[in-house]
């Protein structure tokens, strides 16, 4: 995991504004992939990347997953942001502007750390021993960018 | 009670006996009827992609920090939204405006744990301060004080059980899970159980321990469950 931001996190600063959106990024017999939890601020936004395990399957897809490091066992979830310009974004690297922020057994919570500019945005996913190939889905950049001017800061000495 | 299971099996791996002592464990707890209710509202939750009913708003607010309600998470059966604790930046400390559970003893809960459990999950201290005093308040009248899931487990285990209601499946409740954080935030999550009526939902909140007085906030329930038609299940759960 990499370590706390020594500025404030902009949840701190701002009252973010959750966005109306669910995407199923991927899905199979074994577990469905989705996204929800949308939140922006106007120097990022937060997502929930969550996976729904098939009570019957006959296998456990959950391991290996590491969603705070770089390094992810063979088969287990990729999850990544690609930028319209092409930038690409993992967790864990060094300088990345996707940062894990916590979560429990099934999903995890990311902030990416880039101001939203009406670039379109996709979630870039991969999960192999779920049974859930490589792809991607489109965010609308211009919804997180309008979303992000609805933000207000959260004290009064600020803006 | 989930997370407390799928914690110790994070830490203990998902072999071996004390991970075959929680499934124990875990099995016991979702086949006790007093805890049908509880374990009927996960399953719904994890069965279903909800669609929002954006809400956002600050809900309370001291010197120190403010509450902050995202969401509405709006499902077939109910909704959820959350609220965040937010201490004003610089504030840090013990008395940082935060929201935090203590430890709790799970073997209140389950009965003799193997040692592994108790080293992982047995500490025994109290929240630093009381949580937010939250009630909710629906139109046709009723009105919930909204208490946390694992301390009322712990209460209902120890059978203090007088002054509570069941979980039954076709009663209305509302129920909060908090512990999970964000760096300079924790998060509480509240759960309601069936859809509102058509009218106001209030918010009721009061954290005497920071200084944040009542404060009264409205949803609007008829845009709950409005929304709430498109949510959709997941395909895993057909």
């Amino acid at each position: 995991m990499q370590p706390p931001r020594a500025v404030p996190e902009p949840w701190q600063l701002w009252l973010g504004t959750t966005l109306d959106l669910t995407l199923v990024l991927g899905a199979s017999n074994i577990a469905e992939l989705t996204a929800h939890s949308l939140v922006v601020y106007p120097e990022g936004w937060t997502l929930t990347v969550d996976v729904a395990v098939n009570r019957f399957a006959s296998v456990d897809p959950m391991d290996p997953v590491d969603p705070g490091g770089a390094e992810v066992g063979p088969g287990g979830l990729r999850f990544g942001i690609r930028f319209a310009d092409g930038t690409r974004a993992l967790p864990g690297l060094p300088g990345s502007p996707l940062h894990w922020r916590g979560g429990t057994a099934h999903d995890d919570r990311y902030f990416v750390n880039r101001e939203p500019d009406g670039g379109d945005i996709f979630l870039v996913y991969e999960y192999q021993s779920a049974g859930i190939d490589r792809g991607a889905r489109r965010i609308d950049g211009a919804v997180l960018r309008d979303a992000a001017a609805l933000c207000t800061p959260l004290w009064a000495n600020r803006r | 009670m989930r997370e407390i299971i799928t914690a110790l099996m994070a830490q203990e791996g998902t072999d071996g006996e004390a991970a075959e002592r929680a499934r124990r464990a875990m099995a016991r707890l979702e086949a006790n009827p007093r805890y049908a209710g509880y374990f009927g509202m996960q399953r719904e939750l994890g069965a279903w992609l909800p669609a929002y009913h954006p809400a956002d708003a600050v809900i309370g607010r001291a010197e120190d920090g403010a509450l902050v309600l995202h969401g509405v998470a709006c499902y077939p059966w109910g909704f959820a939204f959350t609220i965040a604790s937010v201490p004003r930046p610089g504030i840090e400390g013990p008395r940082a405006f935060r929201m935090e559970r203590g430890g709790i003893n799970p073997a209140e809960l389950m009965g003799p744990l193997p040692a592994a459990m108790r080293h992982a999950l047995g500490r025994e201290f109290p929240d630093p301060v009381p949580p937010p005093e939250l009630h909710v308040g629906f139109a046709d009248g009723s009105r919930f004080r909204v208490i946390d899931i694992v301390d009322e487990m712990v209460d209902r285990a120890q059978a203090k059980t007088s002054a509570l209601e069941d979980w039954g499946a076709d009663q209305r409740y509302v129920r909060s899970t908090r512990g999970s954080r964000m760096e300079g935030a924790a998060v509480m999550t509240v759960v309601g159980w069936k859809l509102p009526p058509p009218g106001p939902v209030t918010v009721e909140v009061e954290w005497r321990a920071h200084g944040v007085p009542l404060s009264l906030h409205i949803l609007d329930g008829v845009a709950i469950s409005r929304a709430a038609q498109r949510a959709h299940p997941r395909a895993v759960f057909d």
